[in-house]
């Protein structure tokens, strides 16, 4: 009945086991890109498994697969870091599939599939999904830098606290508000386990910053890639995409790219698809724009 | 058994459309059952088998937290001499099928038909892969059973399901539905958004009424472990009663608590101050590999 092969593929860290879908005599692939911290390809509720098969119904052979160390992957992962991402997992996905490709990464696998496109020639377009968007550089600054003052002063703000009957607000304030109280617990009660320290000192820079992810996405423009940037206004990250692509380098690179870079905002959450409706948003927002190239 | 030394194993090769490990002996098949509607991933010993396995997984978003452990339980299980395969339901995982439609017939058919081909004589399962476990063991003469925090019924594992629903509901801004209403509005609709997970009703019809003690009553293996993973240092009543039920005419069972605090629905949230464990609860894959390696289990 399935359509679908299982197998092993060898890369550099280690076989990967992936799953191809769609006819074999396509002339066009697509890989999706799990996220991190152990999540196998299915990802939630697989809705990647969902993603791959709905762009195979695009006439597309997709793949889906594990990273090394994750779900059926051999090898051991002791961390997943946005600084040292599995470039080189996609890239031996992409290269067994073939033809022109399109790479679709969510969260940490957005960062993958960035690093990975740089390395393909036959990268057709790249859609990254709540893409974990560097903080530094933006205007407003993170619960967590501000001082305590102008934290309690931000939190009482009139329209602040009008926007609370808003659920979405509410959430996202609860969240700006816990992240206040850990800074302040922090700085009151420093911890004393320095291995844990010294994880946290690394893992400080792990996202790049936006002069290097322009660069970066200027390189496959000009090589006529065509990008989307696909978050859900509730992401954590989509404030601070937002808000760089209104001025700066990101906002240059997009009025220059014109329609080769594409920024769909929908409402909810991609990050971790907690929603079923979030997840609908997401398939259907990637195959309507995965399609138009079909037709 | 040193579970971190194995999983930190780099000598695996990829031959055609499967993996092996010379230094640890072992080789991973994927494989369709069911005229390729079902997935799995058979596990398989470097020499003749001395027995076969077959691992039951939970269900939804408890797949996640549960699939490393079964994985690595497999590789040692296959070191030991067995067979081990490990399959998705339909509806879920890999298998073909919608979430929304798969039952609690569905789930177990699905493990029957992988069974009739690779003859089990053990089955390990987890949560309410217990009473799917508990219902194919009894259509299997003489297999055994291994059953990590296996739920005590249907309506068990729904209140959890129901409760994280309503937990999901708050943390969106919305009141939720509860009761006789929730009910209802599962019924029309056909399916339920747990945290972003689909549970259909057909689960529920099939599913809420069965308790393991009533599937487990014609269960004719002659071993049974019970591992619970629990923060708790004493086995529930639930299980000890199981325990109970199962312990009669010389059979051996035993029982294990694993002191973890599992969130089956809530996958834990990455943080950036710890190194990452793949596999939280060791104890319950080596229990596992002793008891079945001193029982034995050969069919």
């Amino acid at each position: 009945m399935t359509t679908e092969e299982a197998r092993f593929l060898d890369t550099d860290l280690g076989p990967v086991f992936m799953i191809a879908t769609g006819d074999e005599s396509a002339t066009k692939s697509a890989v999706v890109c799990s996220g991190g911290w152990y999540v196998g390809s299915t990802n939630a509720n697989r809705v990647l498994i969902r993603l791959a098969r709905a762009i195979a119904g695009l006439g597309y052979r997709s793949a889906r697969f594990d990273w090394h160390g994750a779900g059926q992957s051999p090898g051991h992962v002791e961390r997943f870091s946005l600084g040292e991402p599995f470039g080189d997992d996609v890239v031996a996905v992409a290269k067994e599939l073939g033809g022109p490709t399109t790479l679709v990464g969510v969260c940490f696998g957005s960062r993958c599939a960035l690093e990975a496109a740089q390395h393909l020639d036959d990268l057709e377009a790249l859609v990254l999904v709540s893409f974990p968007f560097p903080v530094g550089g933006t205007r407003t600054k993170r619960a967590d830098q501000l001082g305590a003052r102008d934290a309690v002063r931000s939190a009482f703000r009139p329209e602040v606290v009008k926007g609370l009957l808003d659920p979405n607000a509410r959430r996202l304030y609860w969240k700006w508000v816990t992240l206040k109280w850990r800074a302040v617990k922090k700085r009151l009660f420093p911890s004393k386990a320095a291995p844990a320290k010294r994880v946290r000192e690394k893992v400080a820079d792990q996202t790049m910053s936006i002069p290097q992810l322009v660069k970066e996405v200027n390189a496959l423009v000009q090589r006529d890639v065509r990008v989307l940037f696909l978050y859900g206004d509730s992401d954590g990250h989509y404030d601070h995409f937002a808000e760089s692509a209104q001025e700066g380098p990101l906002a240059q690179l997009l009025e220059r790219a014109g329609d080769r870079i594409a920024v769909h905002p929908v409402s909810g959450d991609l990050s971790g698809f907690a929603t079923l409706e979030s997840q609908e948003r997401m398939i259907s927002e990637i195959t309507g724009w995965m399609a138009p190239r079909d037709r | 058994m040193q579970l971190t030394a194995h999983e930190h194993s780099t000598e695996w090769t990829v031959e055609g459309d499967v993996i092996q490990n010379a230094v640890l002996g072992i080789r991973a098949e994927p494989r369709w059952f069911s005229d390729g509607s079902v997935f799995a991933m058979t596990h398989h010993p470097a020499g003749e088998p001395i027995g076969s396995v077959v691992i039951c997984p939970p269900t939804h978003a408890e797949v996640g937290r549960n699939q490393r452990r079964e994985l690595l339980a497999s590789w040692e299980l296959a070191m030991c001499g067995y067979t081990v395969t490990r399959l998705d339901y339909r509806g879920l995982g890999h298998s073909v099928g919608n979430t929304e439609d798969m039952s609690f017939d569905t789930m177990v058919a699905d493990v029957l038909d992988a069974a009739s081909i690779v003859r089990p004589g053990w089955f390990i399962a987890t949560r309410a892969g217990a009473l799917v476990a508990a219902a194919a063991a009894s259509a299997t003469p003489e297999s055994n059973l291994v059953l990590w925090e296996p739920v005590e019924s249907g309506q068990a594992w729904f209140k959890e399901v129901f409760r994280a629903s309503m937990m999901g509901a708050l943390k969106r801004g919305e009141k939720g539905l509860s009761g006789a209403a929730r009910l209802a509005e599962f019924e029309r609709v056909g399916y339920i958004d747990v945290v972003g997970n689909t549970v259909g009703w057909p689960l529920y019809s099939s599913l809420a009424d069965r308790t393991l003690s009533r599937e487990l009553e014609s269960f004719s293996g002659d071993a049974a472990l019970v591992v619970q993973i629990q923060q708790k240092a004493a086995l529930k009543p639930a299980n000890e009663a199981i325990v109970a039920q199962l312990t009669r005419g010389g059979r051996t069972i035993e029982a294990l608590c694993v002191e973890h605090n599992e969130p089956w629905w809530f996958g834990a949230t990455p943080r950036d101050d710890v190194v990452l464990a793949s596999v939280d609860a060791p104890e319950a894959i080596t229990a596992t590999v002793e008891f079945i390696s001193r029982i034995g289990g050969h069919r």
